[in-house]
């Protein structure tokens, strides 16, 4: 057994790849490498990178929670400002086919939409697709 | 030009023999039918109504037509929705109406107005005459359009359609018709009504129409008992390979505890009920439709070598004891 395996090794140790199949492993480990990085979320990398530049900075981690709520408040003023301006800006005062909300004297305590509820539709036209037919021929 | 052509009935001085072509006009055919279809028309449309109606899924509209001159009127089971809130309008004339009856069986709905004084309406025809290529006319509303005719023929007399029995035999006329005109009548070129359209054909070239005799039964059930009375037998029937006096129908099965168990045995073959002959075991369809509950009825039926006249007084029948009927299968209407 040990000789068979001594003259194995023997043989292996003439079996040098060419130079080709190193030039081709660099390459694929490079392919490799970059793939592997791609697999990372856009912000990790540029994560890395910010840390990369400044070794030295550090964010508490309650930061985090005050940015994102920051910038929930920021886009909900944004929105609103612009739906306000929508709704009164002089271009679209006379022609805007949006349906508006008409709200009823204080103390009446309902607001009625002018969508047409269900009593406004066409009516349904009656013409069954056939008779009524659930009885057996051989019983009465 | 004379490339039109008519069928004559044999002449009763003509020995019998094919029929005898009448060389007519086109312009001169075309005339008349033209002529014909609007009398029709023209006399109906005083006793035919739309009908429309509220449920909790909005409005529904339909037509109807006058039966008699008190206010009486005949539409759709699915026109008058709950019954809550139905009216009736005609030209500029609008009424309130209230609900009489609606018959799951046959789908039809009798409504009332008062108020409106003596009502014009629909003479009744003899149904029983309508056959394959009978012309026919549908009076009623398209859609939210004014009352229009429809003209077409009889394709012929069905009790089923695509595998589902109907509840009694029906009329499919070719006619062409549209939403909104189910409840409408059905006339014959004489001006009288032979049915009420009742659905449409999928193409929407045709339609079924319940004669006016099955409609008949549900109004004078609602006249002489204040509702709607089927009746039911008790009995199960199978179809046997060979007639006995020109029936294939014979008692399978009586239900002890229905209406027949006192008179009738399994093995009876049921020759007649009414006035409706039975031949096959589908006649049976008409035959129920017919009976009255507590209205007694003479069976005939061969025992053997005897045939014999039986009465029969119906039970009330399983839809009218709760809607039940629809959850039975074929031939299982033994206990309800």
């Amino acid at each position: 057994m040990n000789t068979d395996i001594h003259k194995l090794l023997r043989l292996k140790r003439y079996e040098t790849p060419t130079s080709d199949y190193f030039e081709r492993f660099l390459d694929e480990f490079n392919e490799r490498q970059r793939s592997e990085l791609l697999r990372q979320p856009t912000w990790n990398l540029l994560w890395e990178r910010l840390v990369g530049v400044f070794p030295e900075f550090r964010v508490p981690n309650l930061a985090y929670a005050g940015v994102a709520a920051a910038a929930v408040v920021l886009s909900t003023f944004i929105l609103v400002t612009q739906k306000d301006t929508a709704l009164t800006g002089p271009g679209l005062a006379l022609n805007d086919p949006r349906p508006t909300v008409n709200v009823l004297p204080p103390g009446s305590g309902d607001i009625r939409f002018p969508v047409s509820s269900r009593s406004e539709f066409p009516p349904h036209y009656v013409l069954e697709a056939r008779p009524v037919s659930y009885e057996s021929p051989y019983s009465f | 030009m004379l490339a039109g052509a008519a069928l004559a009935g044999p002449a009763a001085a003509n020995p019998p023999g094919p029929p005898q072509l009448l060389e007519v006009d086109d312009s001169t055919m075309a005339h008349a039918i033209e002529t014909t279809v609007s009398e029709v028309f023209e006399s109906a449309v005083p006793s035919v109504v739309r009908v429309e109606s509220d449920d909790e899924l909005g409005k529904i509209s339909g037509t109807g037509f006058f039966a008699d001159s008190t206010g009486t009127i005949y539409t759709l089971a699915s026109v008058v929705g709950d019954g809550l809130s139905v009216s009736v309008t005609r030209g500029d004339q609008r009424w309130p109406a209230k609900l009489l009856a609606k018959d799951p069986r046959s789908g039809i709905a009798l409504i009332k107005v008062d108020g409106a004084g003596a009502t014009p309406f629909l003479e009744k025809g003899e149904c029983g005459e309508v056959k394959a290529s009978s012309p026919l006319v549908v009076v009623g509303f398209p859609f939210d359009h004014d009352v229009s005719p429809s003209f077409g023929i009889a394709g012929g007399l069905d009790r089923k359609s695509q595998g589902k029995f109907f509840t009694t035999t029906h009329i499919r006329a070719n006619i062409p018709v549209q939403r909104g005109q189910g409840g409408s009548p059905v006339l014959n070129l004489d001006g009288q009504v032979v049915g009420v359209l009742v659905s449409g054909l999928e193409s929407g070239a045709g339609c079924f129409v319940l004669p006016i005799r099955a409609a008949e039964k549900v109004r004078q059930d609602v006249v002489r008992f204040g509702d709607v009375r089927h009746g039911w037998a008790g009995v199960t029937v199978h179809e046997m390979p060979m007639a006995v006096q020109g029936s294939h129908l014979m008692i399978d099965r009586v239900d002890p505890s229905g209406p027949a168990s006192s008179q009738f045995r399994s093995g009876d073959v049921v020759l007649q009920v009414g006035d409706i002959a039975i031949h096959d075991p589908e006649d049976a369809l008409d035959a129920s439709f017919f009976l009255t509950a507590g209205e007694p009825v003479a069976v005939r039926i061969a025992r053997g070598e005897e045939v014999l006249d039986l009465q029969l007084t119906p039970a009330e029948h399983p839809l009218d004891r709760g809607n039940e009927l629809q959850a039975l299968g074929p031939g299982s209407l033994m206990a309800p």
